[in-house]
């Protein structure tokens, strides 16, 4: 199986981790600027991946027993 | 009669027990189930019995579909043999109880036995990933219960990778064939995030093999978290009651397994107009800082400058009180005597000439007379 498979929960926490950073009401401009750029890219990639990726189904055979 | 073939008794049961095999290699047969003993915990003796028969049956426990009881209606299958001491029996590999009264009556005594192990506790659940990435389905590849799960799976997901397992979900095979495909998913060198179990709708007698000892106790056992779907919302299996969680039928297990693809990408629109916002609000609170820091720099400028302008008064006032022309101007003379201020009357004698500075203009004098102050 793909190991380089997307991780959408993990990519969500990510954003949500993001989100919770920029409410810091002490955060310096250049910090919630990368902090935003690194944000959009995430959602960029999430929208993707919902839009884009596609279900894939792998067939397994069980030996029937006499 | 001397032409007659005669035989030994074990060459007897030996032909007998070749005739049976080349003739009836593998019967099922269906009964009600009498003398029903478990010895030494591993062999099964039973009767199966009609209105004018009895066939005597030996089994393992192995084969048990649960707890059985007396008076049960069983269908077996095996091998009839011709013991060479304990005369004819049936050598059975599969039990299955059937009729729906028997059905129910085996799944209350397996529940009942499953349930005091402890196999259905709510402490025992585990929480399903969501969404999942791998998934395990054990399903029969033909059935709509696989066609809705994929199709309603589809719909509201993409990128998960789902592993079928193709088995059947009714007969006397079924039970091993699901087992074994809950073993082979547990048995993954990467294990599946979730593995679902799941069979359409159909009699008590077609759901029986989700209800047997050994499909409900790999589902219990399964280190990979379960979901398992059985039949209709009203058919509770015991396979589902060990599940880690249960779906009404295929289709709410699928609902259950992933997000509305839909309401998870209005999310991703609504966390990109947050996050503009939130680096808005940012971008305001330091404009808002420092036109604060500005006015509050203008304030202690002004405070600093007309603090200095006031020590530069005062300064001024006091240099101007201690200036010596004002006092001259007031009236006060200045005495040198050869340019030594003259501060007391005992510095100079009669006769010395000395110099007295007015505010304009200065006298040159003679001392005629020295006096002390107030004689």
């Amino acid at each position: 199986m793909a190991k380089d498979i997307f991780d959408y929960t993990k990519k969500a926490a990510e954003l949500e981790e993001i989100l919770t950073k920029l409410q810091d009401p002490d955060i310096q401009i250049d910090e919630a600027t990368k902090l935003y750029d690194a944000g959009v890219a995430i959602a960029n990639a999430i929208e993707d991946y919902l839009q884009q990726a596609e279900n894939t189904v792998h067939a397994h055979t069980v030996a029937r027993e006499p | 009669m001397n032409n007659d073939l005669v035989f030994g008794v074990s060459d007897f049961v030996a032909y007998l027990n070749q005739t049976l095999e080349i003739a009836y290699p593998y019967v099922t047969v269906e009964g009600e189930l009498s003398n029903f003993r478990v010895s030494k915990n591993r062999w099964v003796y039973f009767d199966l019995k009609d209105e004018a028969a009895t066939v005597r049956c030996f089994s393992t426990v192995y084969a048990l579909p649960g707890p059985l009881e007396d008076g049960m209606r069983l269908k077996v299958s095996g091998s009839p043999r011709l013991h060479p001491l304990y005369n004819f029996s049936l050598n059975v590999q599969t039990i299955v109880p059937v009729g729906e009264g028997t059905i129910k009556k085996a799944a209350e005594l397996l529940a009942a036995k499953l349930e005091a192990e402890g196999l259905f506790d709510a402490e025992r659940k585990r929480s399903l990933p969501y969404p999942p990435q791998r998934v395990a389905l054990v399903t029969a590849g033909s059935s709509a219960a696989y066609a809705d799960f994929i199709k309603i799976t589809n719909a509201r997901w993409r990128g998960m990778s789902i592993e079928h397992y193709d088995v059947l979900v009714q007969g006397e095979h079924a039970p091993t064939q699901i087992a074994q495909a809950i073993a082979a998913v547990n048995n993954l060198a990467e294990p599946p995030d979730v593995l679902v179990v799941i069979r359409g709708g159909g009699s008590a007698d077609d759901l029986a093999a989700f209800s047997t000892e050994r499909v409900t106790r790999a589902v219990a056992s399964s280190r990979v978290p379960t979901l398992v779907a059985i039949g209709h919302e009203i058919d509770i299996s015991l396979a589902e009651l060990a599940a880690d969680q249960r779906a009404s039928t295929p289709s709410n297990a699928a609902e259950l397994l992933t997000p509305d693809r839909q309401i998870s990408l209005a999310a991703v629109y609504d966390a990109k107009v947050l996050l503009q916002q939130q680096l808005e609000q940012v971008v305001t609170r330091k404009q808002v800082w420092l036109d604060g820091m500005r006015t509050e720099l203008g304030t202690l400028w002004s405070r600093a400058f007309s603090y200095a302008g006031h020590r530069l008064v005062s300064a001024r006032q006091l240099l101007e009180a201690y200036n010596p022309q004002l006092a001259l101007e007031r009236g006060y003379a200045l005495v040198r005597k050869q340019d030594t201020v003259v501060r007391s009357a005992e510095e100079v004698i009669t006769g010395d000439l000395i110099s007295i500075e007015l505010a304009k203009g200065i006298l040159v004098a003679e001392v005629r007379q020295v006096q002390e102050k107030g004689v």
